[in-house]
């Protein structure tokens, strides 16, 4: 065999060096971006938040319809106590969303938890590895994959595009370096939210176009998203919080256009849900012009008019217990 | 198992290692199995299929060479009616069935089949082999597994090139050794097909598919941006899984059939039809347009025997409309070409374009491109509705902008880059200038041959900077599919 030892010599160089780039280019961008990345910054400086805010406290778990939908000040001026809005995004799944936020739960705490109808329970490879980049403490929320073939297939995926991002940050500078609370286009960069975790990067924006049918019209099966919400509960209850289930925003025509999604998810709630809800799904449907980018996304004006609804159903649940 | 997914990453070097490591007498059988589990990864139920003709094909072969006279060719006759009554019943039967029921001339039920991957490609090797075998070229082959593997071989199963007998069964009998240069050689073909396909092909797929999944939606500008791009598209992913498949099987010592030679450098479509798809405009040549007469027959009956292949070549492709126009479109060229020689002639005289020779090729190069480009149209269309291949052709120059509309950046930015922005846009035409440049240089001599005469520094340096071009520019969001396995 001619040369059949200089070849896997050379193979094996050759990918020794490509590996050990692709990891040592991963370490500089990761290193880079940390300073203005959405999704790693959020899920580090919320939970730094939390942990600096003393207990009794009103924590708000969810998606990031919850970092668009409240007025943390308005809650806070309410209930007497602090408030921090922990949610972060709903393609991280419940699995992470629940799991990550019981962290932070304390005794004395009032908890609110608002899920998306279309969460899964597990986020995709994609959002969860970056978002493990910058924030570690989430690998533990990775649904482990069924094949090898397929974690390697993420990891690599995550890696390579982890490189590109490098590679095009050297041409173009990434929008999110410069972006501020001020300017009129950036929505989404590390300094987004205010003191208390709401979302304030788009007050000065104009609200983009959207599509209001990106949503799921036949019935939703939400068992393993309740198993976590669930968890959620008994675990929070028995740190001695309270816990209650806030239906999400949601525009009037997605409404219309997934109506039986909406309501199968409303019913599976009411069945099984181990801790009191809000109102209904109703309550929280606005009209098209509340929102900014998504159906789930309210604009400034509207998350007041949002939270306003939320204390008054909360005053009612208090009154009839 | 496609050829830019881990799961071929992982087959390919078990596969290539094991076979180097067994003798050479267990060989055929671990290739053979191999080319089983390979066919088998995407649905394994059709295996059965090419079972079948592989049965019925084998003995043929050795009935043909055994008899004589009418018997020879009963048994030939015999052999094609089941490849053909295999592509019939899988492939258009149902196409068929439409087009009566359209008709009005019967109701006949459809069968509710999914068409096996590759069936065309393997049906006809399977027919190359058991017509050369008629015409003395090949002998039968005994050994029923090398037979097997001959139509099975796993590199060329799905996507061509489609091989002949007397180039592939005699390498199956002889002794491969580990030759590091041959290696090296059949890897660098592997990744440069890779590069083909994942970094230009799938790039520029996101711009087409944005035209081309909602036809109705555009016209002009966009549809032309999209067709000069679907005609690099196309021509990366097929020709990079044709690199990939010869550079499999360079690796363990084959040697597969060119299949295609830099055909946007054509000028004229017949130069086209040499340079592209090389081993099926032959496989017609040989098997279709020769014995109805080619050349040597009255003018008309050539023009008929030109447009009656290409029109069989386009139905090869697909049971569908599209195809079939874009067939008869190049057999149209084609004749087109030959009625038109004079004019032609008489144009260039009088122009007197002919005496600035690089002037002449880069036009003649152009007009080839723009009906080449054209056709693809109905090609790409084949996954539409025929009326709405028809809106696209139609507007295809609706709608054109004045220069000042055209320089707005608006429309620049929907019209031309697609809404994919200036990156994404600017990108692709550099990598389809780089491939094109790569083609211009390959044209005296292998560029691998060139690299490999450099210094270590030099040669690992480009290797290092394609690896890396391979990362930052590839599309690796989903394992994309290559055009031709749906033939």
């Amino acid at each position: 065999m001619t040369g059949i030892k200089k070849f896997f010599y050379k193979i094996f160089l050759l990918g020794t060096i490509i590996v050990v780039s692709v990891w040592l280019f991963n370490k500089v961008f990761i290193a880079q971006s940390f300073s203005y990345a959405y999704l790693g910054g959020m899920l580090n400086d919320k939970h730094k938040i939390a942990e600096m805010t003393d207990s009794p406290k009103v924590l708000w778990v969810g998606g990031s319809s919850g970092s668009f939908g409240i007025n943390s000040d308005r809650l806070e001026k309410f209930f007497g106590v602090p408030v921090v809005n922990m949610s972060f995004i709903a393609p991280l799944g419940t699995y992470f969303l629940t799991n990550d936020a019981l962290k932070e739960v304390r005794k004395g705490d009032i908890v609110f938890i608002s899920t998306e109808y279309d969460i899964e329970k597990y986020s995709t490879p994609q959002v969860i590895y970056e978002a493990v980049d910058y924030y570690p403490a989430g690998a533990i929320y990775i649904q482990k994959d069924t094949t090898l073939i397929d974690f390697i297939g993420h990891q690599m995926k995550h890696k390579l595009s982890n490189v590109k991002k490098l590679f095009w940050n050297i041409f173009s500078k990434n929008e999110a370096v410069n972006a501020s609370v001020s300017d009129k286009t950036s929505v989404y960069f590390r300094n987004a939210f205010s003191k208390k975790g709401d979302i304030v990067s788009h007050v000065n924006n104009m609200p983009k176009s959207i599509d209001f049918f990106l949503f799921p019209r036949a019935p939703i099966d939400y068992a393993e998203q309740l198993k976590d919400l669930n968890y959620f509960v008994e675990e929070a209850q028995k740190k001695g919080a309270k816990v209650y289930f806030v239906f999400t925003p949601l525009a009037e025509s997605t409404y219309n256009y997934g109506k039986i999604a909406v309501e199968s998810v409303e019913t599976q709630l009411k069945k099984q849900l181990k801790c009191e809800i809000l109102g209904c799904a109703k309550d929280f449907i606005r009209k098209d012009t509340s929102f900014f980018d998504s159906f789930y996304h309210l604009k400034p004006a509207t998350r007041d008019i949002n939270t306003q609804r939320i204390i008054e159903l909360y005053k009612k649940k208090q009154k009839t217990n | 198992m496609i050829f830019n997914s881990i799961e071929f990453a992982i087959f390919f070097p078990i596969v290539t290692l094991v076979y180097f490591l067994l003798q050479h007498k267990h060989r055929w059988w671990w290739l053979l199995a191999s080319s089983c589990y390979f066919y088998m990864f995407f649905k394994p139920e059709y295996i059965l299929i090419l079972g079948f003709t592989i049965v019925i094909d084998y003995f043929a072969g050795i009935l043909i060479e055994q008899s004589q006279g009418t018997k020879r060719k009963w048994y030939l006759v015999m052999s094609l009616i089941a490849n053909i009554g295999v592509l019939a019943i899988f492939k258009y039967y149902n196409f068929f069935t439409l087009v009566v029921g359209e008709a009005g001339l019967a109701s006949l039920p459809m069968l509710k089949i999914l068409l096996p991957i590759g069936l065309s490609f393997h049906t006809f090797q399977a027919m190359s082999y058991t017509i050369e075998v008629y015409r003395g070229n090949q002998k039968a082959e005994r050994h029923f597994g090398i037979y097997s593997l001959y139509v099975m071989f796993y590199p060329q199963l799905v996507a061509g090139p489609i091989e002949r007998p007397q180039n592939v069964l005699h390498q199956f009998y002889e002794k491969h050794t580990f030759d590091y240069d041959r290696v090296t050689g059949g890897l660098k073909l592997i990744a440069w097909g890779l590069f083909k396909k994942v970094v230009i092909a799938d790039r520029l797929a996101l711009f087409v598919d944005k035209v081309y999944d909602h036809p109705l939606d555009y016209q002009g500008i966009p549809v032309i941006v999209a067709t000069i791009f679907f005609s690099f598209q196309i021509y990366c992913d097929f020709s990079g899984y044709s690199d990939i498949a010869i550079g499999s099987a360079q690796v363990m010592g084959f040697k597969l059939m060119k299949n295609f030679d830099r055909p946007y450098f054509s000028k004229s479509i017949s130069e086209f039809w040499r340079r592209w798809h090389i081993s099926l405009s032959t496989w017609f040549r040989d098997y279709l347009y020769i014995p109805l007469g080619g050349n040597r027959v009255s003018t008309y009956r050539r023009y008929f025997n030109l447009f009656f292949v290409f029109t069989m070549s386009g139905l090869w492709h697909g049971a569908n409309w599209n195809y079939i126009i874009w067939g008869a479109l190049h057999g149209i060229y084609l004749v087109a070409a030959i009625i038109l020689a004079k004019p032609r002639n008489f144009i260039n005289k009088i122009t007197g374009i002919t005496k600035f020779p690089i002037l002449y090729k880069l036009v003649q190069v152009s007009i080839t491109f723009v009906l080449v480009a054209f056709a693809w149209i109905f090609f790409r269309g084949s996954y539409l509705e025929l009326g709405w291949t028809w809106h696209l052709v139609t507007h295809l120059f609706t709608g054109l902008p004045s220069l000042s509309e055209f320089l707005h950046i608006d429309y620049i930015s929907q019209n031309v880059f697609l809404d994919k922005g200036a990156k994404e846009f600017f990108t692709a035409i550099t990598l389809i200038i780089f491939m094109e440049i790569i083609h211009y240089i390959q044209r005296d001599k292998c560029i691998r041959d060139v690299i490999s005469s450099k210094p270590i520094w030099v040669r690992w340096g480009l290797y290092y900077i394609f690896v890396m071009l391979f990362f930052v520019f590839g599309v690796f969001d989903s394992p994309a599919q290559f055009i031709y396995f749906q033939f």
